[in-house]
């Protein structure tokens, strides 16, 4: 039986198929390590310091800081009780919901961009009567930009803790109903304390997108600079006036990612909890 | 009765189909094969899972009443209940795991925490009341969820297979605890077992469901001597003798039964049916415990045939058709019989 399995084996990975998964291997680790390569190869280390320590490029990097973080927090709190309802209530409509809380991960944010334009612009759906009743307007304010990147990277929350939430045995929260724990304070006091590593995951994973978004955010909010002008908008910005620059802020963001990937492990997205 | 259910419920195929009551202080098995619809009754009972029509009393408050209409949630019944696989709350510390009830009902923190160490004493684990759930082994874990259950200050304890999960040293050691705060416990106590020396040696009162339905109700002698069905006495068919023990002699009745093992005080004596052998005249050699009887009666069951003795004690002995027959045996024939020593279990009550 051994031989015959391997004789077959044998026979599927002959030569010439082993040779083009060889050559598709290679392929796919050149591009995925290459750009990385070519990153660090092309740093001009000598100027990475003064480049830090420019006024405009620190603005920027404050800016992006304090929009991400926003953004995580507001991933936070609107993304837990959503995780909550698709994990642990039925409804009608539930599929659908669940498709639209994942829809901007395949949405182009470009598209997004234009969407909430239309919703929120000053003459959208919302924004419209928005500005009219209390004077407020969205796009091109840090408050626009803080939406946007949210509008992106809630989904990867959401999907993170709605896996906790299924990989929490519904039998402990129900031995808390028994005790006299009612929905909220099985949530507050058994539930969320242990989805801890899902909400730590989720909210990582939520900040590391927004901290990168682009498309979205310009053009929503625009290329303000000091009000609207994140990281990843210099980047595209600096590329033409001064690649130098592009590329050092490339790294920092680039750390950043390498950062929470390492801090993480294998717990993003629900895997290997 | 402060326990009342009278339900019905369907499952996809499955049907429960259950009237069952518990008086305060009373402790009943539900006893059944896998799939009888035990666990689904506890669950009712608790508010966890809805029947589909029918009602459910606990303490004199009706909380499940599908004429009028009207559910309980299971936070708001005053139940305490006890999981196979503890459930334990893995994130809080033994103390904050008992004190989790009286917390959720209004307790404050530090009363919570007092009526938490004194239970946690009570089932002999104060000293480790800091620890994680993490920290204990399988019966230590279930004895914590004994406590858990009870600080709550429950109206009625429900157990799902409490010893189940437990190996069979540690069963025997948290049955021992979990007997003592059974009797302690004043309202009505249901036990979910397929085990039927749990049953047997735990419960006032046996309610056998099969197949979604109640097919015998008695006292665990009644329903041993006379199991109304094959299930029944294959498992529970066993003989169960109540006497004192003083070391490896038990005082039944006017009879005395020698033991292999010594115990001491009020104890439950069990042992099979096909252990108690059958002779025309006194035998010899190895049996300790032999007497006369007289047959009071056979039940025919398959190739085999139960056959009623009466006299100093009062057992079921198994046999086969042919030994029916050599033996000559019919009611009122006068027989001895004898058991091993090494045959009998005996258990302190």
């Amino acid at each position: 039986m051994t031989a015959t399995t391997a004789t077959r084996r044998r026979r599927t990975f002959d030569r010439p198929v082993a040779a083009l998964v060889a050559v598709a291997l290679a392929a796919g680790i050149a591009l995925l390590l290459l750009p990385l390569v070519g990153l660090l190869a092309r740093t001009p280390w000598s100027r990475v310091a003064p480049l830090l320590g420019d006024p405009a490029l620190r603005e920027t990097l404050r800016l992006s800081l304090l929009v991400s973080l926003a953004s995580a927090a507001l991933s936070l709190v609107l993304g837990v009780p959503l995780a909550w309802l698709l994990a642990r209530v039925s409804f009608p409509g539930k599929r659908l919901l669940r498709a639209l809380c994942v829809l901007p991960m395949v949405l182009p944010p470009v598209v997004g961009g234009v969407a909430l334009l239309a919703a929120f612009g000053r003459r959208g759906l919302v924004g419209a009567p928005l500005e009219r009743l209390t004077g407020i307007t969205l796009p091109f304010t840090t408050a626009g930009v803080v939406i946007a990147v949210t509008f992106v990277s809630l989904p990867f929350l959401v999907v993170t803790v709605e896996a906790g939430f299924l990989g929490l045995d519904a039998r402990i929260e129900e031995a808390a109903a028994t005790l006299g724990a009612s929905r909220w304070t099985v949530l507050r006091r058994v539930s969320l304390p242990m989805l801890v590593p899902s909400l730590v995951a989720g909210t990582a994973l939520a900040w590391a997108r927004a901290l990168g978004e682009f498309g979205a955010s310009i053009t929503f909010a625009g290329n303000l600079g000091g009000t609207t002008r994140t990281v990843p908008l210099a980047v595209y910005l600096e590329l033409h006036r001064d690649p130098d620059a592009a590329i050092v802020l490339s790294l920092v963001l680039l750390a950043v990612s390498i950062a929470i990937l390492v801090g993480l492990r294998d717990r993003y997205l629900g895997v290997g909890r | 009765m402060s326990l009342a259910v009278e339900v019905t419920a369907r499952r996809g195929d499955f049907v429960l189909d259950a009237h069952v009551e518990v008086a305060d202080g009373e402790v009943l098995a539900l006893l059944g094969p896998n799939g009888a619809g035990k666990t689904s009754l506890l669950r009712i009972v608790a508010g966890l899972e809805r029947p589909d029509t029918g009602r459910v009393e606990i303490g004199g408050l009706v909380v499940d009443d599908l004429g009028a209409g009207s559910h309980v949630p299971a936070a708001e019944r005053r139940v305490g209940m006890v999981f196979q696989d503890h459930l334990l709350f893995p994130h809080l510390d033994l103390t904050d795991n008992v004190a989790f009830g009286p917390r959720s009902r209004g307790t404050g923190r530090r009363e919570a925490a007092r009526v938490a160490l004194d239970w946690l004493e009570r089932v002999g684990l104060a000293e480790r009341a800091g620890e994680q759930p993490s920290a204990l082994s399988g019966g230590q874990a279930q004895r914590v969820a004994l406590a858990r259950a009870l600080a709550g200050d429950p109206a009625v304890l429900l157990l799902d297979e409490p010893l189940a999960a437990l190996d069979v040293e540690t069963r025997q050691e948290v049955r021992g605890l979990l007997r003592e705060h059974l009797r302690a416990f004043a309202g009505p106590v249901v036990l979910v077992t397929h085990d039927p020396l749990e049953a047997l040696t735990l419960a006032d009162r046996l309610v056998v469901l099969e197949d979604g339905r109640v097919t015998q109700a008695g006292t665990p002698a009644e329903v041993a001597r006379h199991p109304r069905s094959a299930w029944v006495a294959r498992l529970v068919g066993v003989n169960l003798l109540r006497g004192e023990a003083a070391g490896t002699e038990v005082t039944v009745g006017r009879a005395t039964l020698t033991t292999a093992e010594p115990a001491y005080g009020p104890v439950d004596v069990l042992f099979h049916p096909h252990a108690v052998a059958l002779h025309r005249t006194e035998p010899g050699g190895s049996p300790r415990n032999t007497w006369r009887a007289v047959v009071d009666g056979m039940d025919v069951e398959g190739a085999r045939v139960r056959v009623h003795l009466d006299g100093p004690l009062a057992v079921v002995a198994e046999v086969t058709p042919a030994a029916v027959a050599e033996l000559g045996l019919a009611d009122g024939v006068e027989v001895w019989a004898a058991v091993k020593a090494v045959e009998l279990q005996v258990h302190p009550r």
